[in-house]
């Protein structure tokens, strides 16, 4: 309750509201992300009080990670990697008639996402943390692998062609300085491969521009989204049966998105793939994923919301960073003379609390203005499409370079976007290429340590009894997979 | 032969031919073991190798698909010929955009890029003079919105190529 008095003032909330704005606005536009919004506004908090300045930097995170699942929908473009996952089903629901539906299910279960973060971050935090003390190298590259075996799941039938996807996004991932021995991997003698491919290029090479040329065809035709325009839904685009039925969907995807979070590194943009598939995998009718489903929406979004919230507990219970964001909110704390850690919790408890409300309104914030924009929104889609693509591709080249002020990031998605263009025309799916592109240097950082720390002893992930349940559930639902795959296919051959 | 499976075909060849790449390519990686550690070129040829074998058994998978569909009379199905044309314009427009945009600058390449865009992905070939006005007038609109909001709101520099001269 003290957090809340401290915040109730109109200077804080005002913060507040124009850090949530700030942060959809960067979330929504394909190249641009929370972290950068983070850092951009990062300066104009140090003569602001410990509580505005954090209340305004974690309304901008969060709201940016929000902002993302906007051009997910509409334009199946994700406006941040945390929301490609919600193309699958958001943006089919949208291709099908309901773009009101998609993004009424989307805002809600953000907003569960997020209050679900929050509650744990404010109940849960220091056993969460102390559970995540135990994780040495070994559990973290075991995690990670169980992770990659997802990739086998990612596919629309074709398990070989997933798997030759997500081996190509981890060889694009080793491009550059490897970790630990800082070997230069796949550089050509071209020093700006030294850094490696950006996820930014990547993501917009892969998505967005794919998606711009091959909606050139149906742009030319003139197929502007009719369907899509027609009839408003009334409430939030769902009953509550279905928000009962769902239930379980949700806290899968709030729990690992909550998880992946206390994990560093990782974050939203593969917690949002991990959850759909542990979400798919889970459900009794897997087969409505990616038909434009609520479960596939709220697997995504619920997921890399509550993941959010994950990545603050080990900041403030450790003093830990998971990622870039929480790395400037670290150093937001600190100009302020806050330490962040086990003692945080005794000396600024006050502002602990601050921070659980500032986190709890800015989720109400976000799905209030949200909502209320979203006929704004789907007004968009009205724009002939040769207008609307043209600007997003812009706006796509100009985030692209901006992340870095880097040209070469630019010439990235190029590269990026004919690969895409190659996989989409060959059937191949995009997101075991993501996923593996993400996932990459973590495993191989965690992997090595392990390595150097055990005297290259393999069986350390066997005899760890966290890594050993990892590394057995991902490898054993892989061969489950796998047979169910091949049964599946001597079946439809027999039918043929 | 169907395009799915020709299509595979293509995919095993592309998977065999960049994991073999790969491999040759990890070969010139400087391996510093220290301890226990596998070395930078450990992965990527245990990666490129899963690649190979993957694109092997998807061939063989497709092969033995072929084999099985070869007597249903299969049909030749032929892409949509004209459909590539606004695909590859608006490729070789992003090309040349990413191209210049840091030698001529934001705003001239931006604008370059909308107003073509617009018009190779609109559905009228000859546009009337209103019609083109309109392309220039959301271009101008577009590019001057987004300069100023990068450059002035957000302290994003952006490339002024020509312009700063």
């Amino acid at each position: 309750m003290s957090g809340f008095l401290a915040i109730f003032n109109p200077g804080t909330l005002a913060l507040i509201l124009i850090g949530v704005v700030i942060g959809i606005i960067f979330g929504a536009i394909p190249g641009l992300s929370g972290t950068m919004a983070v850092a951009l506004c990062l300066p104009f908090t140090y003569s602001m009080t410990s509580v505005d300045s954090i209340s305004m930097l974690l309304a901008l995170y969060f709201g940016g990670v929000s902002g993302g699942l906007i051009a997910a929908v509409l334009l199946r473009i994700p406006g941040t990697p945390g929301s490609v996952a919600t193309i699958w089903d958001g943006g089919k629901m949208a291709e099908n008639g309901q773009p009101h539906r998609a993004l009424g299910i989307g805002i809600t279960y953000s907003m569960v996402g997020n209050l679900f973060g929050v509650a744990c971050m404010a109940f849960i935090a220091p056993q969460i943390a102390s559970f995540a003390r135990k994780f040495g190298p070994c559990e973290y590259a075991a995690v990670i692998f169980f992770a990659l075996t997802l990739i086998s799941s990612l596919s629309d039938g074709d398990m070989l062609k997933a798997l030759i996807s997500g081996c190509a996004g981890l060889l694009f991932a080793m491009v550059g300085v490897a970790p630990m021995d800082n070997v230069k991997r796949f550089t050509f003698g071209n020093p700006n491969l030294n850094s490696g491919f950006a996820l930014i290029s990547m993501m917009i090479g892969f998505f967005a521009i794919t998606e711009v040329i091959s909606g050139a065809v149906d742009a030319r035709k003139g197929n502007q989204k009719e369907a899509t325009l027609a009839g408003r839904i009334k409430g939030l685009g769902f009953t509550a049966k279905e928000f009962v039925q769902t239930l379980p969907t949700t806290l899968i995807a709030c729990v690992v998105g909550l998880g992946i979070g206390i994990l560093p590194g990782i974050g939203a943009s593969s917690a949002n793939i991990i959850a759909y598939v542990t979400c798919k995998s889970a459900s009794r009718h897997p087969e409505r994923y990616g038909t434009g489903c609520m479960e596939g929406i709220i697997a995504s979004e619920a997921s890399n919301n509550a993941c959010c919230g994950g990545t603050l507990i080990p900041l403030i219970s450790l003093g830990i960073p998971g990622d870039a964001c929480t790395a400037i909110l670290l150093g937001g704390l600190m100009i302020h003379g806050v330490v962040p850690g086990p003692l945080m919790f005794q000396n600024n408890g006050d502002l602990i609390n601050a921070m659980i409300a500032a986190l709890f309104v800015a989720s109400i914030l976000i799905f209030v203005l949200q909502l209320g924009a979203t006929k704004f929104f789907v007004k968009m889609l009205g724009l002939p499409k040769n207008v609307l693509l043209s600007i997003v591709a812009c706006l796509c080249v100009v985030g692209a370079f901006t992340n870095n002020s880097r040209i070469f990031d630019v010439y990235a998605i190029l590269l990026f976007g004919a690969i895409g263009f190659l996989f989409r025309k060959l059937k191949i799916p995009a997101a075991p290429f993501m996923l593996g592109f993400v996932l990459e240097n973590y495993f191989e950082t965690y992997f090595r340590r392990a390595m150097a720390t055990y005297a290259g002893d393999m069986s350390v992930f066997f005899r760890r009894p966290i890594s050993a349940v990892f590394i057995v559930i991902g490898i054993a639902s892989m061969i489950w997979r796998l047979v169910s795959n091949a049964r599946k296919n001597k079946t439809a051959a027999v039918k043929s | 032969m169907k395009k799915q499976m020709r299509n595979d075909f293509i995919s095993a060849g592309i998977a065999i031919a960049f994991g073999i790449f790969v491999y040759i390519m990890s070969g010139s990686i400087v391996v510093k073991r220290k301890g226990g550690d596998i070395g930078s070129a450990f992965l990527p040829q245990l990666i490129a190798g899963i690649m190979i074998g993957l694109g092997i058994l998807l061939f063989i998978s497709t092969f033995l698909k072929l084999r099985r569909e070869t007597s249903q009379a299969p049909k030749e199905e032929k892409d949509g010929g004209k459909e590539w044309i606004p695909t590859l314009l608006s490729f070789a427009n992003i090309i040349v955009y990413v191209l210049i945009f840091k030698p001529v600058g934001f705003i001239i390449s931006t604008f370059i890029f909308l107003v073509a865009q617009m018009w190779i992905m609109s559905p009228v070939r000859k546009p009337s003079l209103k019609q083109a006005g309109i392309w220039v007038l959301i271009a101008v609109i577009t590019t001057l919105a987004i300069y100023f909001l990068f450059t002035k709101a957000f302290s994003m520099p952006l490339p002024k190529g020509i312009l700063s001269l």
